[in-house]
This record gives structure tokens, sequence and C-alpha cells, in this order.
């Protein structure tokens, strides 16, 4: 979370610059699409030119230079226990857990079976307990709800599993819609929820290459219109939805951020947006996106530059694994990205803490312990070597000389916790002592982890009167339209 | 393999100068290229984007033999007729066109009816073209409702059971195909030929299954 020395860059300023003004070239003479009247209509009247037949706009670089201007470069998530309000774009890196999985592995015995409502509510308190979900996203959808309802049960599911900040997810303009309403609901009414939309944030993506669907188009018009914070996230895969090439493809999405932000900012100025990135390549033997490739990689210190370059937030993509199973390849597919979105400067690291395989399809109690443990670790290396002369221990030194032990001196004493990583998960200890407790994998020590958390954390409860107001919302939804 | 669909066309254009046979230019020239290249797919040995700019090329080609195949009097043979498309309010692409392009390799004759289709679109060219599959395609946890729209249109038309309906799409379980009542799914590009060629089999000898 601290700031340290994020200070990987893999631009130049002037690689910068050429992929900003061929990202204004798109804008002005390819345009983006809108499959939305609204959404046109509005960008039509902020002086986009719009072919409303071909549900295509272009955009005038002097609209996009404005509309940049009124994003705004800083502002706080606000959570309903204010110790976890996070303060964005001022230097920190913040990871949410992963997004999104339709199935859940369990181990004992082996099984990969549909999602529930339960499992939500699970993967949601074991995120209110990692200090490194700094902000839980919906870790599954569980496949139990109408589907009709999925948005509405999940974000009462989510409310009532953390007092962190929240982004629930939404598919629809219904789903939005209820989401803002629930959102008030926990501030604690309308007026509080006018005073401070930013407890609740959501996601929206473009449909690559260089396309909006009607759902994500009135989602953009519908945040904005409240000022709730969303996050821009195209995830185009190189050689498939975007050149094969990874500059292509940063325009790619570099043109339907720009897009979404003049939306987004014609319609409510100031609404904080994010610069998001899922940008990876895909798998030119499946037809598989590559989530957890080193381009993917790449692609994420390229958007913290680009973000900084546009003073937007990043919201970056790290620890995703392709892996089906808990194994090396998705320990190994987990580390790289987060440490490269980490060293880079990423605001928010999306499915950072990721407990998800499979690409997104599978979560798993196991990993998300696991992907804890990398997190910690990545956060270790990212606040680097601090140098002062408390530190350069000259004084130390010199008093102990050559051959001295430096366990009985007060300085370790003082430091060692500050500076050394103490894993709970990583084994380090005596062959002995490991044999002794049973030579567990590191599989085997997560699991015991998830299960513990589980039996004993309990989240800070709602206030009685916004839970019973939260359910009955829910509870009004689905019985009106006899879906049950 | 040059994957290039400018030549094929201009080859093509020369064995109808050359009035020669054009069924035999598309078996051994166009369909035995693209057959070729799906074989060397399915060994992991080409990649899709050689594997799409066989079916392109073919594509071309197909564009001017077709014609004067039809003034002959004379039709290709086809392991049947697939009708494809993405449900409305999904406009994903890439799957419905790999699956396509398989399809077309090994032998099928795919129409492919593009992104955003409304059920009703579904229902009308069912009914015009006589497809023996139709592949709905969806991405979106949301957007697979879609799918079900589509086969409740072709009950209420009273057409479902004259053709195979597949549905496909990152979201789509073997729980939601039973739900929905379509007759088959493929987890990836790869099974959609197994799937096909069983519901097929089956639906021409029922009760052998």
């Amino acid at each position: 979370m601290t700031r340290g020395r994020r200070t990987l860059r893999i631009l130049t300023r002037r690689e910068l610059d050429r992929i900003h003004s061929a990202t204004i070239g798109v804008l002005k003479d390819t345009g983006v699409v809108f499959k939305n009247r609204e959404a046109l209509r509005v960008l039509d009247r902020a002086g986009a030119s719009v072919d409303h037949r071909r549900e295509v706009a272009k955009f005038p670089e002097s609209l996009v230079k404005w509309t940049l201007s009124k994003a705004p470069g800083k502002f706080t998530f606000r959570a309903r226990n204010r110790a976890h309000d996070l303060r964005i774009g001022e230097g920190a890196t913040y990871y949410t857990n992963g997004f999104g999985a339709t199935n859940v592995l369990e181990l004992k015995p082996p099984r990969r079976r549909p999602a529930t409502l339960k499992d939500l509510e699970e993967f949601t308190r074991i995120a209110d307990y990692l200090g490194y979900v700094h902000y839980p996203i919906t870790h599954c959808i569980p496949q139990d709800v109408p589907k009709r309802f999925v948005e509405q049960y999940v974000a009462l599911a989510m409310m009532e599993n953390t007092s962190k900040h929240v982004y629930s997810v939404t598919f629809s303009l219904d789903g939005a819609r209820d989401l803002i309403r629930m959102g008030a609901i926990l501030a604690g009414g309308e007026e509080e929820f006018i005073e401070k939309p930013e407890i609740i944030n959501s996601t929206v993506c473009p449909t690559s290459p260089l396309r909006y669907s009607s759902d994500a188009s009135d989602r953009i018009v519908e945040f904005s219109k409240h000022r709730v914070p969303f996050g821009i996230w195209p995830a185009p895969m190189a050689g498939a939805t975007a050149p094969a090439t990874l500059a292509g493809t940063l325009v790619v999405q570099n043109t339907e951020i720009l897009a979404g932000i003049v939306l987004s900012q014609t319609v409510g100025e100031g609404t904080p947006v994010l610069y998001g990135t899922g940008s990876s390549v895909m798998d030119m033997r499946y037809g598989t996106p590559a989530y957890a490739s080193p381009e993917l990689g790449l692609m994420n210190i390229a958007s913290a530059q680009l973000g900084r370059y546009y003073g937007i937030p990043s919201y970056g993509t790290g620890g995703t694994i392709d892996s089906k199973i808990p194994d090396q390849q998705a320990a190994y597919e987990s580390t790289l990205s987060n440490a490269l979105a980490a060293l880079a400067g990423v605001d928010v690291i999306h499915d950072g803490v990721y407990g998800i395989l499979e690409s997104g399809m599978t979560a798993s109690k196991v990993q998300f312990i696991i992907c804890h443990e990398i997190v910690e670790m990545v956060e270790r290396v990212a606040r680097g070597i601090e140098v002062s002369d408390e530190t350069l221990a000259v004084d130390v030194l010199s008093k102990l000389g050559p051959g001295g032990d430096f366990l009985a001196q007060r300085h370790t004493l003082e430091h060692f916790r500050k500076e050394h990583w103490i894993p709970r998960l990583t084994d380090r200890s005596p062959r002995s002592e490991w044999e002794q407790a049973g030579s567990k994998d590191v599989v085997e020590r997560a699991e015991e982890e998830a299960g513990r958390i589980l039996k004993t954390h309990q989240p800070e409860p709602l206030e009685g009167d916004v839970r019973k107001a939260l359910e009955g919302f829910v509870r009004g939804r689905v019985s009106v339209t006899g879906e049950g | 393999m040059a994957y290039d669909a400018d030549r094929s066309r201009a080859l093509a254009r020369e064995v109808v100068a050359r009035g020669l046979d054009p069924l035999r230019a598309i078996d051994e020239g166009l369909a035995k290229g693209l057959r070729d290249v799906g074989t060397l797919f399915g060994k992991r040995e080409a990649f899709l984007p050689e594997l799409i700019m066989a079916a392109e090329a073919m594509k071309a080609g197909l564009e001017v033999l077709e014609p004067a195949l039809r003034k002959g009097g004379r039709r290709r043979r086809f392991k049947g007729r697939f009708l494809i498309g993405t449900v409305k309010g999904d406009i994903h692409d890439i799957g419905k066109i790999i699956v396509a392009s398989i399809l077309t390799a090994a032998g099928y004759e795919v129409i492919d009816l593009g992104v955003d289709v409304p059920a009703e679109r579904f229902v009308e060219k069912v009914k015009e073209l006589n497809p023996d599959i139709v592949g709905l395609s969806a991405l979106m946890t949301n957007t697979i409702l879609g799918q079900k729209d589509v086969l409740e249109a072709l009950g209420r038309a009273q057409i479902r059971d004259d053709v195979i309906v597949l549905v496909g799409g990152a979201a789509v379980t073997k729980d939601w195909v039973e739900q929905i009542g379509a007759d088959g799914y493929a987890k990836d590009a790869n099974e959609v030929l197994e799937v096909c060629e069983r519901l097929l089999r089956e639906k021409l000898s029922p009760g052998k299954s």
C-alpha cells in the first residue's frame, strides 16, 4: 500500500506521445461505436460528429482534451467503516480480489461445480479479512439465483459481508439503477448518497475493438449522472479483437477509454473514472484469452504510464492465472503480473489478490490465500530499500567492528520487523519441524488457513435498519415479477 | 500455403475462363487447402490466424466458382448446413468466427448471420434456409439469456424440432443447456465438430444413439 519506489517504466515520453497522437487520429477519423441512441445524442450535443445510422461517434481533439481536464486525478473510495476509506490517485497501490468466476473448485474431494450465492458470501468474507484486499469486488457470479436479479443479490451479499468499500457487478441499466438505490440505502439516505456517491463503484467494459454495447453505454450514462465512480476496463485480445502488436492494442484500449471518458464527463462533469486495462493476447492455438500472459504484464506498465499521462488513476490487472488448478503455473503467473503492476505504480490492481483459476472461470479459496501471500511478497519489494543514516547503520557497524553479532543489537530489534517480510504461509522451517507438522505443501496449508478464516472471521455487521432496508429492497424486486 | 484471398480469387477466375470444372476446383483446390490447414490446426502446427485466413481465401474463390457451378446446374455436397449468429444484446464476434471457420474447413456449409441478431431473425432464417443445425453464440453471463429467447421463438413458430440447436460461449454450462432445452454445447472450438457429428447422426437414426 505504501508509496515506495514504484518507478518501473517501459515507454519513453516520446513513445507515449506517439500512442496518444495515434489515438487522437483514430478517435477523429475512425470513431467508436455506441449501440445506444441516448449516448449518441449526448455525444452529438457535446460536439462529436455522429453518424446515427451507423452508430459511430467521431471525436475532435478539442473535445477529448476538454473532457480529460474534467476527469479527476484524485478521489476517495468510501467504505461503511471509514477506516477502510481509500484515497485513490495519491501514489499508493491498492488491490482487489479476483472478479466474476462462474464455477468453484473444491479440493476434497476434487470437484468443479457452479458458484452459489453462499460462495460469494464466503469469498467476500475472506476478502474482508485479508489485509491486501483493499476493497472486495464480485468474486463469483452466483448461478443459483434468478438470472434477472443476479445484480441485486450480488450487491446485497457483498454489502452484508464486508465493511470495506464495495464494487458490485452490473450488467444492465436496471441493475445499475438498483445498485445506485442500494448504495443510497448503504450511505444512510438519498441526501447522504448525493454527498458521497463514492460508497460504491462498478466497472464498464467496451467490446473491443472500438465498440460500446447498449448496456455498457447505458451504465456509463447512469453512473455519471450520479457521479458514481467506475472503471473503464477494456480487455482487447491482441491478434483477435485488436492488432497483433502490443502498441496497436494500446491504441485500441486508449481510444476506447478516452471515448468512454468523453461520454462520462459530458453527462456528469467530475465523475471519478479509472483508466483500466485487461489487455492481453489471444492464444492462437486455442482461441482462448491468455489472461496471465507476460504481455498482460507489459500492458500494465504501459497503462500505469498512460494513466499518469492523462492524470487519471490507473486500474490495472495483476495476479491473474490461466492454470486450472492451484499448481506451480498458477503461482508463477500470479506473481509476475502483480510484481510488474506494483512496481509500475498502478493505482488499483484489479484481480491482484486473485483467488481464481482458469482465466477467470473457476474460483478457489486455496488460491485466494496463496495469492494474498504473493501480494504480501510483492508489496515488500515495491516498498523498496530505505536509505538514511539510521538504515545505513554505520554507527552500529563501527561499534561492533568486524566479526560482530547483530542479533543481540537494539538496532536489529528496532528494525527487523519493518525491514523483513515475515511470511505466515510460506515455509522456511527446519526440515524436522516441517515433517513433524505433517510435511504439508502450500496448498494444504492454504486450505487450512481458508477454513480458519471462515470459522473465525465475522465482518462488522450492517446496522439493523440498513440491513432490513437492503434485504427488503431485494425481496421487493424479486416478488414484483413473481420470479423467485 | 499462401493464405492469399486475392490470388485465390484470380485463380478461380482463371478456372472459369479456361472452362475447367468448377466443382473439381473447389473440392480438390479450395476445400482441400482449407481441410489441410484444418488438420494442421488440429495438430497444433497451424494457428488461428492461418486457419481464418485460409477460410477467407476459400471464401474469395467460392464467390467466383459457385455462380459458375450454379450455371451448370450442379451443387456442392456438404456434411450439413449450419446457421450461426451471436444473439441479441451481444456483439462478441471472435468465438463465432472461429467456430464458423472450423466447420467450413470440416466440410459444412456455414451461414453467418453476424452479431446482435434478434430471435425473430433466427426464426425467419431457419424457415428460409432449413439448416440442419443452428448455433447461438453469447459470451456474457447476462446475454446468454438471449439464447433462451431464440429457443422460445423457435418453439412459438413450431419449428423447434426441425433443427438441432447448439449454444456456445464462456458462460454456457451443461445446466444452462438443459434449462433452456438446447440440444448441446461445445466447450471449445475443437469439440464443436464432435458434437455436430454426434447430433447429426442421432437425428438421422433416432433411437440408435
